[in-house]
């Protein structure tokens, strides 16, 4: 091959077995619909379990918590893929309790216990309804190193809990190595999981519990004895916790608005990620789908919160299964959410969850707790770091791992660092701190002469790289400016090869604005519009700059070729 | 830029090496004005090509208008810059793309 580069693979139809409109065959539906729903299962059971615990939860609380919690995830899933235009963003979007959220929703259990985690949920809720009607508009004040270092600070948060849970010493008291060999175990079964055995990898978390319920029973750190408390339960019962109250703390609110906050920027990937994988040609998402989904997933956390379940999110894992397997039908949704909800009335299932022996649950934290940072990472990657971004990203991050050094801040009054000492709060106020600092002295008009034959062109590209840099510009628009300015010069030098075109960036914080005149006429004085009048090669490189951004203006004044450019950045 | 012609039966096949741009788009455009008569389907291997211009493009379009009349035609082996192009550009939903 040319430069050594490998052929590309393009025009890869992705294959769409059932989309979203459609029904399968009984079959695929029920086998596609039982796979979604032991992977909820799989992966939304261990924060509910971990709230119980944290709240000191008896067995039949727990329990009902746990029924509650698996109740509200199918109904919260059902919400989500509703075809409405209000609720609902008419694509398969499964919901499971959103493990990010589970170091605020502990925090609660601590300060306020259960009732004061269900008061919280509804509130996020609400606040989640909210936000989520203004998404498109609000999405531009979270760009990608924001959104990116929240995430990997949510599981920062998760540190302490997960490895007091794996260490063996969350509840206090004398260290039992046993509990160490069993957490280490239980981890290294799921590594291996995900390592080796990619077909099993999407319910690792489930095959850990399971793993480490044996391994537990034979170290003795499981008493199998106690799963006969189980037969006194009721074979049915109402799926609702049993102890319902709520109630509403200050202290719980800042974790609980990043949590939101963090989550509705999750549900624009996720619900844009569901339109991909049922729309072979999808090109940009439909941001009306994208917040009316958001809305039911709002108002599926807030009646989650109200019967005693969790926060609720949008399963990213159940969308690559359906993208992977082609069924992204409505139909799976709703059967998978069914059978969820039909389980959450036998208690029997919940209970034995929720025995999950203590260095169990730590392992299954830890696994999905570094999921959590790699999914900030990710983020973080897509960014171009520049001196601004590096120490953005990065204080935060100091900041917030800073909290866990004990009595750091103990010369802070105790009504302060209740609230700020924790890696959340106080890495996200760093964050956007830092973030609103960084913008002094950012420059934002570029101005520039360019020749347009081929060495011109050259140097052309180097400037758009300069701007691009100072600025932070995602490779990918640098890489279209790239490309479209080019072919512009090389249309222009068909028609003038001693042509100049001046050329104008401007940046706000929400959009790029590119003002291009050619500073010879190149036109008749009388011509109008640009396409009627240029050569070919004109008219594609015209045609390409409308294909590659959002708004693209061409017009002609006294000769002289004028294009104003505007994309969201 | 160097063409080099392949003909079985009614398919021709044309790999190109070097550039497409400004100055060898023309060479491309009168090379194929000459060889489509009669061809039902035109295969153009990008093995070899490094670079692909708006210049280019105009000419595969051209192409790609005229083989819709007698037949098909397909681009083969893009590399990852010009496959970059062709995505940003949306031409890989005109062009028939392997």
């Amino acid at each position: 091959m040319a430069n050594g580069t490998k052929p590309k693979q393009l025009n890869a139809e992705k294959t769409v077995l059932y989309s979203s409109g459609q029904t399968p065959p009984a079959a695929p539906l029920f086998f596609s619909s039982l796979q979604h729903m032991l992977l909820i299962l799989s992966l939304g059971m261990a924060m509910p379990v971990s709230i119980a615990r944290a709240a000191g939860l008896d067995l039949n609380l727990s329990g009902s918590l746990l029924a509650a919690a698996l109740f509200t995830m199918g109904l919260t899933g059902i919400l989500q893929t509703l075809p409405n235009r209000f609720i609902g963003s008419g694509f398969q979007s499964l919901s499971v309790a959103d493990s990010a959220a589970l170091s605020a929703c502990i925090l609660a259990a601590e300060i306020g216990g259960v009732p004061l985690v269900l008061g919280m949920t509804v509130f996020s809720g609400l606040l989640r309804f909210l936000l989520g009607s203004f998404t498109f508009k609000l999405r531009k004040f979270f760009p990608a190193e924001v959104t990116g270092t929240m995430i990997f600070i949510l599981g920062v948060n998760l540190v302490p809990t997960a490895l007091k849970n794996f260490l063996g010493n969350a509840a206090g008291g004398v260290y039992n190595p046993m509990h160490l060999v069993v957490a280490v175990l239980t981890l290294l079964f799921m590594l291996a999981c995900s390592l080796f055995l990619k077909p099993l990898k999407p319910y690792t978390a489930l095959l850990g519990i399971v793993f480490g319920f044996v391994i537990s029973a034979v170290t003795g750190v499981f008493d199998p004895a106690s799963l006969a408390q189980l037969q006194d339960q009721a074979i049915v019962a109402l799926p609702i916790y049993a102890d319902l109250s709520y109630s509403f703390d200050l202290r719980a609110l800042i974790p609980f608005i990043v949590v939101t906050v963090a989550g509705v920027v999750d549900n624009i990937g996720d619900f844009s990620a569901s339109q991909s994988a049922d729309d072979p040609h999808f090109k940009k998402p439909n941001w009306k789908s994208i917040e009316s989904g958001i809305r039911g997933n709002a108002l599926g956390t807030a009646v989650s919160g109200m019967l005693g379940g969790p926060i609720q999110s949008t399963a990213t894992t159940n969308i690559g299964i359906a993208g992977a397997s082609g069924i992204t039908s409505r139909k799976v949704a709703y059967l998978a959410c069914g059978m969820l909800m039909a389980a959450s009335f036998f208690p029997g299932l919940t209970n034995v969850l929720s025995l999950i022996p203590t260095p169990v649950l730590g392992a299954v934290l830890l696994y999905s707790g570094c999921y959590i940072m790699a999914g900030g990472f990710s983020a973080l990657t897509s960014c171009v770091m520049d001196d601004r971004r590096i120490f953005t990203v990065f204080l935060s991050i100091f900041f917030a791992i800073s909290t866990l050094i004990p009595n750091l801040y103990s010369f802070l009054p105790q009504s302060v660092s209740t609230i700020l000492v924790s890696p959340m709060v106080m890495g996200v106020c760093v964050l956007l701190l830092t973030t609103l600092l960084s913008r002094i002295g950012i420059k934002k008009v570029f101005s520039f002469v360019s020749g347009v034959s081929p060495m011109d062109v050259i140097a052309l590209n180097d400037e758009i790289e300069n701007t691009c840099k100072e600025r932070g510009t995602e490779r990918a628009l640098m890489r279209k400016m790239q490309i479209s300015f080019d072919s512009l010069c090389e249309g222009v030098y068909e028609i003038t090869a001693t042509a100049h075109l001046q050329f104008e960036i401007k940046y706000d914080n929400q959009q790029i604005k590119i003002h291009v005149e050619s500073k010879e006429a190149l036109f008749p004085e009388n011509a109008q519009d640009p396409q009627e009048e240029c050569s070919s090669t004109l008219g594609v490189s015209l045609m390409m700059l409308k294909n590659m951004f959002d708004d693209v203006r061409l017009r002609v004044s006294k000769g002289h070729l004028i294009i104003d450019v505007c994309d969201d950045l | 830029m160097t063409i080099e012609k392949k003909l079985t039966g009614t398919e021709l096949t044309i790999a190109l090496a070097g550039r497409l741009d400004t100055t060898t788009a023309p060479q491309l455009e009168n090379e194929l004005k000459a060889s489509l008569d009669g061809i039902e389907k035109l295969v153009l291997d990008f093995s070899s090509l490094d670079y692909l211009s708006s210049a280019g493009l105009r000419v595969l379009l051209s192409a790609q208008k005229t083989m819709n009349k007698q037949g098909a035609m397909v681009v083969r082996n893009v590399n990852e810059t010009i496959g970059e192009i062709f995505d940003v550009t949306g031409f890989c939903d005109i062009l028939t793309i392997e």
